[in-house]
């Protein structure tokens, strides 16, 4: 492993952690289904109240 | 302390175009009915602590669809501190329906008549003082799409917030009517520990002499038998049910309302929008243009200006490279023409030839070279995320001119037009045209496609509908065909369009299937919809949309794509030897092409029994985009030619032009992706509904991608094999389901002639 390796190597797996956590985020919160539409309000958390904010 | 505000009014009286405009937010708005199902928050542009409420478009209180029961709960248990109540200028008498009840919620209402400017246009006049004082509220006049007005509406608002004192209306119904719910109010008591909110009792009244059964649920009735009679006693004087009475009582105030608030320049004149009708609604014409414009939509998008630039994005930027304004070309095409391979001479080099920028692949290649990174890494990269989110972005262009139609032919009011002239074809079969627009949503995704059937009232219909809306080709969709349309057939023009047409052919296919079985069988709902008025799309509105949508594929291919294609690559790139993980040499070793050989044979009977096929069809469940980005890395379009025009010739050279059809047919139809099933189960709330859904759309899918491989094959090389006497037994079997008489038919018949 050069040191080029281990920077570009940092580089890509901390873009795929930043992608992995993002759709796992997105989904857990239900703000993004992940399908990745233009429409992403238009699906409401459908387990959550829209004004609580709470877990119905 | 934030107070909310929630806007009301009619379904497209422009209800999200206000919320937009008032809250920065750019929710999805679209002219025709119904495209708001559920209620959403934003807060107030210049003051967050103003909570702005979106409601579901509904034409009265009395609820009869999910949205509209989604709208009145939240107006009754909520209690906003105001409603903003958005009223269609062009279409006021309709519309003051809903104003009426909702002045009769105890909650201060500001009216906001919308499209004023289209009021103006047509020479009417509408006095907004008297119309004030006639409702007994605010009123304002707006124009939500050109923006004037909104922020006076939004000071009314707030202003209509900080009043206490609890408003009522300033009309009145005939002294009858008005002493008929003087009695019922009298017989009327709250629930024990609840209470009626002040202000809000003439709307229990109303609705209890009504007999709303959702109403009548929340209020004690101290004496049933008198109110039964005091209801009984005004049918009896009106000749009429309680229900039309009161709607007969709002008609006659209102009329009384418009006659002195509003003058008309022409009562009898043919709009515009009627006269366009004629020909776009008409009986012989309609369908044959609207599949004229579906046509020229997508071969437009895909074979011709989205075509030029996707092969610029496909072959130039994710490709060997491209000449800066293709200076050059023209020499470089001499000097090949003018090649000989005998000669001895090196081959001309495409670099050589003006200013060559180099593709991102070639640049990244030789950029991680430079820097002496190690071939996994590099393969990785170059490979994986290069090659694999190269080819799912080349399709960008396209996407952004689908959309950009999609866009104009939804502003335009067309779409709404589409449901319209579909529900003629639908009605023969026993469907309703409400089921197509939650496909016509399906068009840009299939997620808020099948969120828009709440709309539809009938459970059975809706059902349905959530079965067969991802049959329609979603933008994810889109590189699929673009890619088989280009790589396969060269952009031959009917392609594309054929992909649309087979998605709608699915649809009443299976709508007509599944209406003859028990599970679906019975009338469908009536479809009432108002048709909206016709008008130039903004340009800045359709661009909006446009790269809205456009922005969230490329979002999406930044998350879930990309970790899709780093799966792929790994999976490709890696398998065991001697019982140790090792980077393979050939991609026919690796882990996927192990994977992909043991599902491959189901494939088979369809033409693509190659495992790379196999592989890229169950990564496209993940997300449509996925078959072209696993195609991707799978057929090394990272490794192009220097003039990048053999990028898909590997994908070429493995399938013929009858698999490739049939592996595109098995594609658009089968399971949708993996977000699409998640809202199939949120809709249907039911995981035994929901596989039923998935698996009726795969079959469906496996049978329609056998026909096209087994009947091409039977016309183009004549031979009669075993797999074209399976498909031909199947579909003597589907005919059968699809003709066989409708059970509810037979109901009917055998209805009519016992009364005989």
């Amino acid at each position: 492993m050069t040191l080029a390796d281990w920077i570009i190597g940092a580089l890509v797996f901390a873009v795929l952690a930043a992608a992995f956590f993002k759709v796992v985020k997105g989904r857990k919160s239900g703000a993004e289904c992940g399908c990745g539409c233009s429409s992403c309000a238009d699906c409401p958390p459908p387990k959550q109240d829209v004004k609580q904010g709470k877990d119905t | 302390m934030s107070v909310t505000i929630a806007l009301a009014g009619n379904p497209n009286s422009g209800k999200t175009t206000l919320f937009n405009s008032l809250t920065g937010l750019n929710q999805f708005v679209g002219n025709w009915p119904g495209v708001t199902v559920e209620k959403k928050e934003g807060a107030l542009k210049d003051n967050k602590d103003v909570i702005v409420m979106d409601l579901p478009g509904i034409y009265s209180l009395s609820p009869y669809s999910l949205e509209e029961v989604v709208a009145r709960n939240y107006l009754l248990d909520e209690r906003p501190d105001a409603i903003l109540n958005i009223v269609d200028g062009t279409n006021i008498e309709r519309n003051l329906y809903l104003t009426t009840q909702l002045l009769e919620l105890g909650i201060p209402v500001v009216v906001a008549v919308n499209m004023i400017d289209l009021v103006d246009k047509k020479g009417d006049v509408l006095d907004v003082e008297k119309l004030s004082r006639r409702l007994g509220c605010d009123v304002v006049r707006i124009s939500a799409l050109k923006g004037t007005g909104v922020r006076e509406a939004a000071e009314k608002a707030l202003e209509a917030t900080r009043r206490t004192a609890a408003p009522s209306p300033a009309f009145a119904f005939s002294n009858t009517t008005e002493r008929t719910l003087s009695s019922v109010a009298g017989l009327m008591k709250p629930k024990p520990g609840q209470e009626i909110p002040k202000g809000q009792k003439r709307f229990f009244a109303v609705k209890l002499f009504e007999g709303d059964e959702k109403i009548v649920e929340r209020v004690v009735v101290s004496d049933a038998a008198a109110l039964a009679a005091v209801r009984e006693k005004a049918e009896r004087e009106f000749d009429d049910d309680a229900e039309s009475i009161i709607t007969n009582e709002r008609y006659t105030c209102i009329a009384a309302i418009v006659e002195e608030c509003f003058r008309k320049k022409s009562a009898s004149r043919v709009s515009a929008s009627d006269k366009i009708d004629r020909v776009i609604t008409n009986k012989w014409l309609a369908f044959p243009l609207f599949a004229l414009v579906m046509f020229l939509v997508y071969y437009v998008s895909v074979t011709t200006v989205g075509a030029w630039s996707t092969d610029w994005a496909n072959d130039g930027l994710f490709g060997g490279g491209w000449r800066l304004f293709g200076i050059g070309t023209a020499d470089y095409e001499a000097a090949v023409e003018a090649f000989d391979p005998t000669s001895g001479a090196a081959e001309p080099d495409s670099a050589g030839f003006g200013l060559w920028i180099p593709g991102i692949p070639s640049l990244a290649d030789n950029g991680l070279q430079w820097a002496g990174v190690s071939g996994w890494l590099r393969s990785l990269i170059v490979d994986g995320i290069v090659g694999g989110l190269g080819a799912v972005l080349g399709f960008v262009p396209q996407m952004f001119v689908l959309f950009i139609f999609l866009a104009i032919l939804e502003d335009c009011g067309y779409m709404a037009r589409i449901a319209f002239i579909m529900d003629r074809i639908f009605r023969k079969f026993g469907l309703s045209g409400k089921s197509f627009i939650p496909i016509l949503i399906g068009t840009g995704c299939g997620v808020p496609g099948l969120m828009a059937s709440r709309a539809i009232e009938n459970d059975r219909d809706r059902k349905m509908t959530l079965i067969t809306t991802t049959f329609i080709p979603c933008g994810a969709k889109l590189p699929v065909i673009a890619l088989i349309s280009g790589a396969i057939f060269g952009g031959e023009w009917w392609v594309a369009p054929s992909a649309y047409f087979a998605g709608i052919a699915a649809i009443i296919s299976s709508g007509v299937l599944l209406k003859k079985t028990w599970l679906f069988s019975g009338e469908s709902a009536p479809f009432v919809m108002e048709l909206p008025a016709y008008h130039l799309p903004a340009a800045t509105g359709v661009l909006r949309s446009a790269v809205q949508r456009s922005w969230a594929f490329v979002k999406k291919a930044g998350t879930i794509i990309l970790l899709s294609v780093v799966a792929v690559w790994f999976l490709s790139s890696f398998g065991f030897e001697d019982g140790k993980l090792v980077q393979v040499e050939d991609l026919g070793d690796g882990i996927l092409a192990h994977v992909g050989r043991s599902v491959a044979w189901v494939f088979a009977p369809l033409g693509f029994e190659d495992w790379k096929a196999a592989v890229a069809t169950i990564t496209g469940l993940v997300a449509k985009e996925n078959v072209v980005g696993t195609f991707g890395i799978l057929y090394g379009f990272a490794e192009v030619a220097e003039d990048g025009a053999e990028i898909w010739g590997s994908l070429a050279a493995s399938f013929t032009p009858i698999a490739a059809y049939s592996l595109l047919i098995f594609n658009l139809l089968c399971a949708p992706c993996f977000a699409a099933i998640g809202a199939i189960r949120r809709e249907m709330n039911n995981w035994k509904w929901t596989l039923f859904a998935v698996s009726y759309q795969t079959f469906f899918a496996y049978f329609a991608a056998l026909c096209v491989y087994q009947y091409g094959m039977l016309l183009t090389t004549g031979i009669f094999s075993e797999g074209t006497a399976a498909t031909l037994a199947l579909t003597v079997v589907f005919l059968f389901l699809l003709f066989r008489p409708r059970k509810d038919a037979f109901r009917s018949v055998k209805t009519k002639l016992e009364a005989v």
